[in-house]
């Protein structure tokens, strides 16, 4: 046994009381072991990992006992685990642009990591090795890059490296996948099984996605408000588990190998309709010359009366630039964008009048769109003090009761701000003030990436009653997969502003017909370690290019395993089957 | 489960000066030095400009009533320095909130609205920076003759460029919330969301900067008055006492010591304060 950790409980001052991060727990690790931790926000998964390495903030108090090797690492009266930090246990955090020195290159950062613990050594070395060992291509020449000039993925795995290089006997990896796109988290995950059977560390592996962990983990332990409600085998937690707090937790994971059986095909009137738009800005080079950023590139879609359309992709694939468009508070610089039969352009303002109250916006993060200096029913009142001033105070507020009523919640909450209220009811007001106009589209911009795997199903089905409820249509747009398959009639898939697949949700999830769009599927982690244990991973190399002074051609094809000499000068939109897909050879590799 | 109680965020703030013995303390004491020098006065039966030919350059004495002494006219020592601090304290908050009127329209105007407007408007202030200050002033009361008022509008003048200049850069920050973007996608025009969504969360900001501003508003008065171009006799400041004071601070100190104990009370107190709030409401220590 490597670590065991006995009755530790990790409380907090406030002024609200004493609050309990964590609450007696006791948890052990073996060596080579790989344990997950799981759990939603505030569950203490974390701040129990920060106080084996002696992180935890000053005003944090601990209680409990735990050992490294039998030797002590903390107990009520001594803290020796700052010796320990570093060279015997080391942490990588969520994520690596922050955890990484912006003015320092990658050599010297993770020299003065080794300047501390192996002053003696050649460390030039020692750091090449440990970029190798987590698979940077061309290692030598990216020591001496600054880590802007690395992807995300790169990022974290420098970070990994940072770690492992000092050779600890324990890796504690706080939500590393969580910050990246889905691909590169199969390609970062895929090397934490690899070292997994490398290297002699141990993983304690925290995350608040099940998926995440079910391949890689041998041993997994859910925690909830602060305590642990279930330890076992992957296969026992995943298929069998006992608690009820896991059951809802397994039970609340959207799965993209599951069919969407609640979706429609047929929408008669269209809402918008975007022939060949593309949105491109102008980026300074120097002092009269310019780049040209290409957002969207050439998209065509349609939003009926009452569908959920899809958007899928990396970030900066142009879903959001997309969205704006369609809300009209951006125009298209090429092509024609139809608004509820009228075009959108820059001399239309009437349209803008219009869209203004038929378009509404949901944001990523409910909290941060709501402003934190008002109350819910100023909040909620605001649409209606700009659309209808001639409203009187009382009809005013009875609208917003019933308008949070619809949303399930009550009265009671006029008052209150914002941060009074959990993220999850944060996102309800947010759609409650979405609905407060009866609009006809709905943009729904990753409207559930913030929230808790348990809350998410509520809101997604809130949407869905909504939309049934006032007919309207939504435009959802995500980079989970799962999410998207459960809940979208139609899908487009976006990858460099351009769409490359576009088809019906079951369609696309069960045939993928583009070969990004293959990747991206596969990509996505299922949970159920039965199935995510065999998966050989074809993991897609690589980031994508930049978006601007793109190359001709597929702007796919330097990562597409399909490619041939024709991709680079070609591509054509196919019908395969139903699906449009954006690929010359989409007929030949289906 | 813990429920967060509704709070402002004021009485966020005072929880968190609260808890800093050092801001506390200056609160208190400004609360007292206000009420002092308002109602001060009343227990001394001399006026501000009375001249007790009997007793001239009196040190501290409790028999006369001139209990921290006279000066070289023999007016109580007393009784002027808290006119003095009223004139110091007034001119500083009113000068300040003169400063914080301009320079927080100015400031979220040029900042809301971006592009070759903010370009614009934020060169003024730099063409304003390069004007010596001390030249400004005293043309205006070549100009205008010594007033109280003037000195009000010259420090306010000046002050609001610092303002503006610091809301401006919250402004831009606060412009790329979500919250404003929700409100510019709802239609909400540029004057509401100024009004509702920009200023509200400036407040911090604005606040921390509002107490450390008055010490220095009383400061530049002090310093105008010390070179002779602050308010006129009989009226007078804690700038002038000092001054006074330190002409003949061998044979007389009293008349340094008082107003000087008062104003760098005053002066610590408000940076300390200022000190408190800014840890209190400092965005980034919050969650």
């Amino acid at each position: 046994m490597i670590l065991s950790i006995k009755g530790l409980s990790v409380t907090y001052q406030s002024d609200d009381g004493l609050i309990f991060a964590v609450d007696d727990i006791d948890l052990s690790l073996q060596e080579k072991e790989t344990l997950a931790i799981v759990g939603e926000s505030g569950s203490g998964k974390t701040q129990s990992m920060l106080s084996i390495i002696g992180l935890l903030p000053e005003n944090a108090q601990i209680k409990g006992e735990a050992f490294f090797n039998n030797k002590l690492l903390f107990n009520q009266s001594n803290n020796h685990a700052e010796e320990f930090r570093g060279n015997e246990i080391g942490m990588i955090f969520q994520d690596p642009m922050t955890s990484l020195n912006p003015y320092l290159t990658i050599e010297e950062q993770l020299g003065l990591v080794l300047k501390k613990h192996l002053p003696d050594e050649d460390h030039g070395k020692i750091i090449l090795e440990a970029l190798n060992n987590v698979k940077i291509p061309d290692a030598a020449s990216k020591m001496n890059q600054y880590p802007h000039e690395l992807s995300g993925g790169m990022r974290q795995r420098v970070m990994i490296a940072s770690v492992l290089m000092l050779k600890p006997k324990i890796l504690i990896a706080d939500e590393p996948t969580t910050a990246l796109d889905v691909t590169v988290q199969a390609q970062i995950l895929a090397l934490i099984k690899d070292l997994k059977d490398q290297i002699d560390t141990s993983i304690i592996f925290i995350t608040h996605d099940l998926g995440v962990v079910a391949g890689i983990s041998d041993r997994v332990v859910v925690m909830e408000k602060g305590k642990i409600v279930e330890e076992g085998a992957p296969e026992a937690i995943y298929h069998a588990p006992k608690h009820p707090y896991t059951q809802k937790l397994i039970a609340s994971i959207p799965r993209v190998d599951e069919k969407n059986l609640h979706h429609q095909d047929a929408f008669p009137n269209k809402s918008i309709d975007a022939d060949n738009i593309s949105m491109e800005y102008r980026i300074k080079k120097g002092w009269w010359s310019f780049d040209t950023l290409k957002a969207v590139r050439n998209v065509s879609c349609e939003l009926g009366q009452g569908e959920i359309l899809g958007v899928v992709g990396e970030s900066g694939c142009g879903k959001s630039t997309l969205a704006k468009s369609l809300a009209t508070m951006i125009y298209p610089t090429k092509g024609k964008l139809k608004i509820f039969g009228q075009e959108a352009n820059i001399g239309n303002q009437s349209l803008k009048k219009i869209t203004q109250k038929e378009v509404q916006m949901i944001f990523q993060d409910p909290v941060s769109s709501m402003n934190p200096r008002m109350n819910i029913e100023s909040i909620l009142s605001e649409p209606l003090w700009t659309h209808s001033p001639n409203l009187d105070k009382a009809s005013v507020r009875e609208k917003v009761i019933s308008a949070l009523d619809r949303v399930g919640l009550d009265s009671s909450a006029l008052f209150r701000y914002p941060h009074e209220f959990s993220g999850g009811q944060c996102q309800r007001i947010v759609i409650a003030r979405a609905l407060m106009l009866k609009p006809k589209v709905i943009i729904c911009d990753e409207p559930v990436s913030s929230l808790d795997v348990s809350i998410r199903k509520q809101v997604l089905e809130l949407l869905l009653t909504i939309r049934k409820e006032i007919n309207a249509s939504l435009l959802f747009i995500s980079h989970d997969l799962s999410v998207v398959r459960q809940v979208c009639d139609n899908v487009m898939v976006m990858y460099l502003g351009q769409v490359v697949e576009q088809a019906n949700v079951n369609e696309l999830f069960d045939s993928p017909k583009h070969p990004y769009t293959k990747a991206l599927i596969a990509a996505v982690p299922i949970p159920d370690p039965n199935i995510q244990k065999q998966i050989e991973l074809k993991l897609m190399e690589g980031d994508p290019p930049s978006p601007i002074n793109l190359p001709s051609g597929c702007s796919f094809a330097d990562r597409c395993a399909f490619k041939n000499d024709q991709c680079k000068s070609e591509q054509i939109l196919t019908r395969v089957d139903s699906s449009l897909v954006a690929c010359i050879r989409a007929r030949e590799i289906n | 489960m813990i429920t967060k109680q509704s709070r402002s965020i004021w009485t966020e703030a005072w929880g968190a000066i609260k808890k800093n013995a050092r801001a506390t303390i200056a609160f208190y004491v400004l609360c007292f030095m206000v009420v002092f020098v308002v109602i001060g006065p009343v227990f001394s039966s001399f006026a501000y400009d009375f001249t007790d030919w009997s007793y001239l350059a009196m040190p501290p004495n409790f028999e006369n009533g001139h209990i921290l002494g006279t000066d070289s006219l023999g007016r109580d020592v007393y009784v002027r320095t808290l006119y003095g601090g009223r004139i110091s304290l007034m001119v500083g908050i009113v000068s300040t909130f003169v400063s914080l009127f301009i320079g927080v329209s100015y400031g979220v105007f040029s900042g809301y609205m971006g592009g070759k407007i903010d370009g614009f408007m934020m060169r003024f202030i730099d063409v304003m920076y390069a004007l010596p200050f001390m030249f400004f002033v005293i043309l205006l009361m070549v100009f205008f003759g010594r007033n109280i008022f003037l000195i009000f509008i010259a420090i306010g003048a000046v002050n609001w460029l610092d303002m503006a200049r610091i809301v401006r850069g919250q402004t831009l920050a606060l412009k790329q919330k979500e919250f404003v973007e929700a409100a510019e996608a709802l239609g909400v025009g540029a004057l509401a969301i100024m009004r509702r969504h920009i200023v509200p969360n400036l407040l911090g900001v604005v606040v921390i900067y509002i107490t450390l501003t008055i010490p220095q508003v009383i400061l530049v008065e002090s310093f105008l008055s010390f070179l002779g171009l602050g308010v006129q006799e009989p009226l007078t400041s804690w700038g002038m006492l000092v001054k006074e004071g330190a002409e003949d601070m061998q044979s007389t100190p009293w008349l340094l010591i008082v107003p000087a104990i008062f104003l760098a009370t005053t002066l610590f107190c408000f940076n300390f304060l200022g000190d408190g709030l800014r840890d209190a409401l400092d965005p980034r220590d919050r969650q």
